[in-house]
């Protein structure tokens, strides 16, 4: 095992293995009364792998089987959870799956009901097909949503062959053909002990956890052959650089997406300083610290701003932001003026990268004491191969030369801008 | 601790960041919601010393993401104008100036209610903008129609399924002067605030907001007297149904009912309850449920999203699962609900700013403030009250919004 303090945040974390090869990842957080605890899963609904051992892997099996954890040979483990006062849930990303419980109790039974999910693969055909109209009832409620909608069209317009473009859930064709070999194979290759990672923060004592990991006894399982999607993805331009199609709720948004080069490529540039720059990318380009985005709001253009996001999977990345609008053309003028002046605005003695940091130091050493977004954040920084704390401590040590090099790449980057046009009358 | 029966202060040892929360009392016939819902909108932009903007939230981004957020609602039968503060601790940031953070945030509060908004048309505009396209939002959304639909047909005074900033049309009318004497009553009117931290500031806290003495005095009863119809509407675009039925059931007054309902909701809809069991995993009928208790503790509603064909179907099969849920509700259940609720108050108390609302509540009604108490109360209820409740429920009415045939 070992301990990294963190100074900047104040945090620390202990990093170890056991025997079996099971990973943890812990941060004890005093004073924080809700302990959540979680298994990482090293693969999520990327549809980059198309065969294991020879059996066809359809699009959103891992989703599926995500949802078909939670019964085990021992029963219902929700039920189990919620008698023991811990509230428990799964997600799926692009990259892994992730399995959790909240509690501010006693956290030993529920950390054994979590284990007991990855002891042995307790499906059959008949649970498999049980499952697929509740997915199908999932894939429904996500149809009218707005921001669903957009982000689909904004990778759709980046994206010529990319598995990014696939849903996580997949299609109904692809969730009808999933079958319980496909479940097993997945479960064998992903699911064993050597590749799973316990995650966990809030107030606990690491050494009592560490002696639970140590003698979990979960499985592991020999590795099969893999066949993965061959693609080549385009990345010097977009698909369309606009798109326009009909808004679900009826107001009108301006969505907009920039596709990034291949991870490797980036990498060969930024070094680990691309971790850290893809923590603060979406407030770099969208935040009102820029004086653009400032203007756009005080001159009415953007009503309401509803968020950026920075998505990973594979080689992929991508960054969206999607905004409130009545004038969808002038607004997307504004930020094509905005990307031609952004890397000036922070060579300039009025750079808005003090201000950011500002904000993101704040941000983050508040975020250490919610055990959930806490834990979140360990997770995403980890499929990096990083402690998010030394992302943090990266980030702050960043001066105006680095970000100016990062935003003099990405203005460069191939951009798609989707409207979604609501009802002109109403 | 201080307890100058409308202030709470509370010690933010444990904690990264200090919170408050003030909510002052406005009585209808003093100003109009829209007015206030602009005013909170005004007083934000014609604020200087903000650089960032999360919806109607202002983070001040060179004070470490300190926050400040203005908002309205509707509470029985009153307004309420609130006003939220957040920022880090400065020894987790690194802060050692003579002014903390707690101090520059509440001086910057004290400076917007002092300076109040410039007339200038553009802004006014703009404003009245923004609250149109955010009602707009909430119409846009088909859950939000179901639950119009439900409250205009069948529960007509309740408050729930509002414009969340009013009428459009009354915003649009809307004048300085109208703002002006929003603002008035704004600095007037009794304030009840929680804190989390800013221990030292009870002397500023008194200079800003107008401590009010004791509760104040609500007069609000809700009218479910039409008569019982499964009802609808079709709309464009979307693909799949929004329905929501209505109950009516009479839970306690007070905080007791605020329990009640919780563990109503978690009985009837967590992942081991009759409905979610009955609906989604026997029937197939849907992807999850949801249980709400809105119009202070005299009705229950119950919603899905769900495809056409299903509509009827869940209509039915909701009325049966809660005719006899009641048998299924043991001790047993309901010692581990209890359990969970327990969890779920914890979380509570983990943030400085769900915490300074919780103060700030039991300032306003009289509910519990502390950690103890609250679990007291939730240990309280017994078997036979929430059976009692259950019992006791009538189903008013549902609505339904759904895609066009086409």
């Amino acid at each position: 095992m070992e301990k990294y303090y963190f100074r900047r945040l104040g945090v620390a974390l202990y990093e170890g293995r056991n025997k079996d090869g099971l990973s943890y990842v812990l941060s004890p957080t005093k004073g924080v009364n809700t302990k959540f605890f979680g298994i990482l899963v090293p693969k999520g609904g990327l549809t980059d792998v198309v065969e294991i051992g020879g059996t066809k892997i359809p699009a959103g099996t891992a989703h599926l089987l995500e949802h078909r954890l939670f019964e085990t040979v021992g029963g219902d483990t929700l039920k189990k959870f919620s008698e023991c006062g811990a509230f428990a849930n799964a997600f799926t990303t692009e990259s892994f799956t992730f399995y959790y419980f909240s509690t501010s109790q006693d956290y030993e039974k529920p950390l054994d009901i979590l284990f007991s999910m990855f002891n042995s693969f307790y499906q059959t055909s008949e649970k498999i097909e049980h499952e697929k109209p509740i997915i199908l009832g999932e894939m429904a409620t996500r149809r009218d949503d707005t921001a669903y909608v957009m982000d689909r069209k904004i990778v759709e317009s980046l994206y010529f062959s990319s598995p990014i473009k696939d849903e996580i859930i997949g299609t109904e064709r692809s969730i009808q053909s999933i079958h319980l070999s496909a479940a097993r194979k997945f479960f064998e290759q992903y699911y064993s002990a050597d590749s799973l990672t316990l995650f966990a923060s809030g107030d606990f004592d690491p050494d009592k956890v560490i002696r639970i990991v140590d003698s979990a006894k979960l499985p592991k399982f020999k590795k099969q052959p893999v066949k993965s999607v061959e693609y080549k993805e385009k990345y010097d331009k977009a698909v369309r650089s606009e798109v326009e199609d009909v808004s679900p709720d009826g107001q009108t948004y301006l969505g907009v997406g920039i596709k990034f080069p291949p991870r490797k490529e980036l990498f060969e540039k930024f070094g680990d300083d691309m971790f850290a720059l893809y923590e603060i990318a979406g407030s770099l380009v969208f935040s009102k610290a820029n004086q653009a985005i400032s203007d756009m709001r005080r001159d009415g253009l953007i009503i309401f701003g509803n968020g950026h996001n920075l998505e990973e999977a594979g080689e992929d990345t991508y960054l969206e932001a999607f905004f409130e609008t009545n004038s969808p053309e002038k607004l997307k003028k504004a930020f094509e003026k905005h990307f031609a002046s952004l890397v000036k605005s922070y060579k300039s003695v009025t750079s808005p990268l003090n201000s950011i940091q500002l904000s993101y130091y704040g941000d983050s050493s508040m975020l250490v004491s919610n055990s959930e977004d806490y834990t979140n954040n360990l997770v995403d920084a980890y499929m990096n191969h990083f402690a998010w704390p030394a992302l943090v401590s990266r980030v702050l040590a960043f001066k105006k030369k680095d970000v100016v090099k990062f935003l003099e790449e990405l203005v460069t980057f191939p951009r798609t801008y989707v409207v979604l046009s609501g009802d002109k009358t109403r | 601790m201080a307890n100058n029966s409308s202030l709470l202060l509370r010690s933010n040892a444990n904690y990264r960041s200090s919170a408050l929360t003030a909510t002052l009392v406005i009585d209808k016939d003093k100003t109009s919601y829209e007015a206030l819902s602009a005013l909170a909108v005004m007083l934000l932009l014609a604020s200087k010393a903000y650089r960032d903007e999360r919806g109607l939230v202002l983070r001040m981004m060179n004070l470490y993401s300190s926050s400040l957020s203005l908002s309205t609602k509707r509470y029985k039968d009153k307004y309420l104008f609130d006003i939220s503060l957040s920022c880090p601790i400065d020894k987790y940031v690194g802060v050692n100036s003579l002014l903390s953070l707690e101090g520059k945030i509440l001086k910057t509060c004290q400076k917007i209610l002092a300076d109040g908004f410039n007339h200038d048309e553009v802004a006014l505009m703009l404003t009245k903008g923004k609250l149109v396209r955010d009602n707009n939002d909430a119409t846009g959304n088909p859950m939000f129609l179901a639950y119009e639909g439900l409250k205009n047909n069948f529960f007509p005074n309740a408050n729930f399924a509002s414009y969340p900033n009013g009428d459009n049309s009354r915003i649009l009318a809307l004048t300085f002067e109208d703002l002006e004497k929003a603002l008035e009553v704004v600095r007037s009117s009794k304030a009840y605030v929680g804190c989390v931290g800013f221990q030292r500031k009870a002397k500023s806290l008194s200079s800003i907001f107008n401590l009010a003495e004791g509760m104040p005095i609500y007069d609000y009863d809700v009218d479910q007297s039409k008569k019982c119809a499964d009802l609808s509407m079709t709309k464009d675009v979307i693909t799949s149904s929004y329905l929501v039925i209505g109950y009516s059931l009479s839970l306690d007054e007070g905080y007791k009912g605020d329990i009640e309902a919780m563990l109503l909701e978690r009985l009837l809809c967590d992942d081991s309850s009759p409905l979610f069991l009955g609906l989604r995993e026997e029937r197939g009928l849907t992807y999850g449920v949801d249980v709400t208790f809105p119009s202070e503790h005299k009705s229950m509603i119950v919603s899905m999203v769900l495809d056409r064909q299903n509509v009827a179907p869940a209509i039915k099969a909701t009325e049966e699962i809660l005719k006899s849920s009641d048998d299924k509700f043991t001790q047993e259940r309901l010692d581990q609900v209890k359990k969970t609720m327990k969890s779920g108050v914890d979380a509570i108390f983990d943030s400085p700013m769900s915490y300074s609302h919780f103060l700030k509540g039991s300032l306003m009604n009289g509910y519990p403030s502390t950690k103890d108490e609250y679990v007291a109360s939730i240990d309280a209820i017994t078997l036979d009250e929430i059976k009692e409740k259950v019992k006791g429920m009538r189903k008013v009415g549902s609505f339904s919004v759904d895609p066009s045939e086409a």
